[in-house]
């Protein structure tokens, strides 16, 4: 230990094992100084006073100071090479150019070329009324342009899944994406209620097809989308705004009168 | 004296001629579009030029994500896009689905069928489940959607999607800067096992649209990159 502290200093006697150890350094040099005077005292001299030896300075060795340092520095080193090494160029997104075009036209593009283009871009939007269902924040728009007719709170599919285990089947109550149709419009739906709706309840399938006649849950009108999907209404109206359904879209009554008045058949519908 | 207003006309065609695309670009690009539009899916489309990514579907922006976008490019790449449409191929995040199962049958007469089996254990799945229970459930999934991800698509690009708060304080900053020293450290051990380095685009947005833009993504779903 004292060694590695830069003391040189032996003690005068060897210490128990462990003794050294527990007695503090500064209190061991003050026993030497002591156990002098007291000799001198008895050879009969005048106590004279002890000349304090100056302490050694305690500088770790070197080698210590190597030691520890080494690591830390070795590693700043290491990771700013790799931090280098791995770095990409970092450009704005619109620094970089178009990819080049994949086929040479056979003639020249006119300005009236690029115009016939963007015309039948254009073209391809909807025409009249659409509606957008958001089916995560459970909001329908009905709209024509960027106007927006009306702004309404709805609910769409809860994105369950429902498992049977004596069938083996599997339903995923999830709006549909993409774009649909409004393709029937029916006052006073009724629903033929499928094979889900039964098993969700843990019922048997019914055997009569008047079973599964279901002439009050859709509210007073319905939108047919196809594959079984609508827009129609609730008994639930406090569960608007949130996902509750198997995957059709509920709206609340007056919601639902407008976009049946103002969505005829063939309106587009883009579900995100 | 001829020559000067001369010499100025054609500085002037030549500065008009420089801002406007290359007409063969144009043409490439309004063609991508139109395919796109007329497929009836949804696209992203990336507008550099607005700061936004926008969920769109026949030319009508359905969704605007608002993003601070970052183009990583590999030593060696050139500064052009390799494509003008790519294709979502992985990434995705994950969504756990909360299942169902009917519910355990009525207790039948036992005077008739003999004594009742004995009860099966309630896994939860099983119990009809009202719908407040349903949205429970729901929301304890979406909240796993994760806001930090890597999507890859085709032909070769990834999007890092960074939905983080903006970091606040010191000790905010002092995470960021060690995430960040952690993730140059990462990209440059994987050069270093030569793993290949893609062209890629690092988007930070709110959280909250990060997670959103992960619910809305799709497999195989287009992406369109405008660049003027």
């Amino acid at each position: 230990m004292s060694a590695l502290f830069g003391d040189k200093r032996k003690p005068t006697a060897k210490p128990q094992r462990g003794a050294a150890m527990a007695v503090p350094r500064r209190d061991r040099n003050d026993r030497v100084d002591q156990a002098e005077e007291s000799k001198a005292a008895a050879k009969g001299a005048a106590p004279a006073r002890v000349e304090r030896r100056p302490r050694p300075q305690r500088r770790p060795p070197r080698r210590v100071v190597v030691a520890l340092v080494t690591p830390p520095v070795l590693a700043i080193l290491i990771a700013a090479v790799l931090v280098a090494y791995g770095s990409y160029r970092d450009l704005p997104v619109g620094a970089l150019a178009a990819a080049p075009p994949s086929e040479k036209p056979a003639k020249a593009i006119t300005e009236r070329d690029l115009v016939q283009l963007e015309k039948k871009l254009a073209g391809i939007a909807p025409k009249g009324v659409y509606i957008t269902v958001d089916t995560v924040e459970n909001k329908l728009r009905v709209m024509r342009g960027n106007e927006v007719l009306r702004d309404a709170l709805c609910s769409a599919g809860t994105g369950v899944v429902l498992e049977d285990p004596k069938s083996g089947k599997r339903w995923v109550f999830d709006s549909p994406r993409g774009v649909r149709k409004v393709l029937e419009k029916r006052k006073d739906p009724v629903w033929t209620m499928p094979d889900w709706a039964f098993i969700e309840e843990g019922e048997d399938l019914p055997r009569n097809w008047s079973d599964r006649i279901d002439k009050a849950s859709l509210g007073d009108y319905a939108l047919y989308l196809g594959d079984g999907y609508m827009i129609h209404g609730t008994l639930y109206q406090r569960y608007l705004g949130r996902n509750v359904t198997h995957g059709c879209i509920r709206l609340g009554d007056a919601d639902l009168e407008f976009a049946y008045r103002n969505a005829p058949v063939g309106t587009l519908v883009y579900l995100y | 004296m001829h020559i000067r207003p001369a010499l100025l006309f054609a500085l002037l065609v030549l500065a008009g001629t420089a801002g406007a695309a290359d007409p063969a670009l144009r043409r490439e690009a309004l063609l991508a579009e139109i395919e796109l539009a007329q497929s009836k899916q949804l696209y992203l489309v990336i507008d550099p030029a607005a700061g936004e990514v926008q969920l769109t579907i026949q030319t009508v922006v359905v969704r605007r994500f608002p993003v601070e976008m970052r183009v990583g490019l590999p030593a060696g790449h050139p500064e052009a896009w390799p494509a003008m449409v790519f294709k979502l191929h992985s990434g995705l995040p994950e969504f756990e689905r909360p299942v169902i199962r009917p519910p355990d049958k009525p207790v039948v007469d036992t005077r008739t069928t003999g004594p009742a089996a004995p009860a099966v254990p309630d896994t939860g799945a099983s119990a009809k489940k009202s719908p407040d229970d349903l949205l429970d459930e729901r929301n304890r999934a979406l909240a796993g959607v994760p806001t930090v991800y890597a999507l890859h698509f085709d032909p070769e690009l990834d999007i890092l999607v960074r939905g983080e708060a903006e970091a606040r304080g010191l000790s905010g900053q002092w995470k960021k800067a060690w995430a960040s020293l952690g993730e140059g450290i990462g990209r440059g051990y994987a050069r270093l096992t030569g793993k290949p380095r893609t062209l890629h685009i690092v988007m930070k947005m709110d959280p909250e649209d990060a997670r959103r833009l992960g619910l809305t993504l799709t497999p195989q779903m287009p992406l369109l990159i405008r660049s003027e």
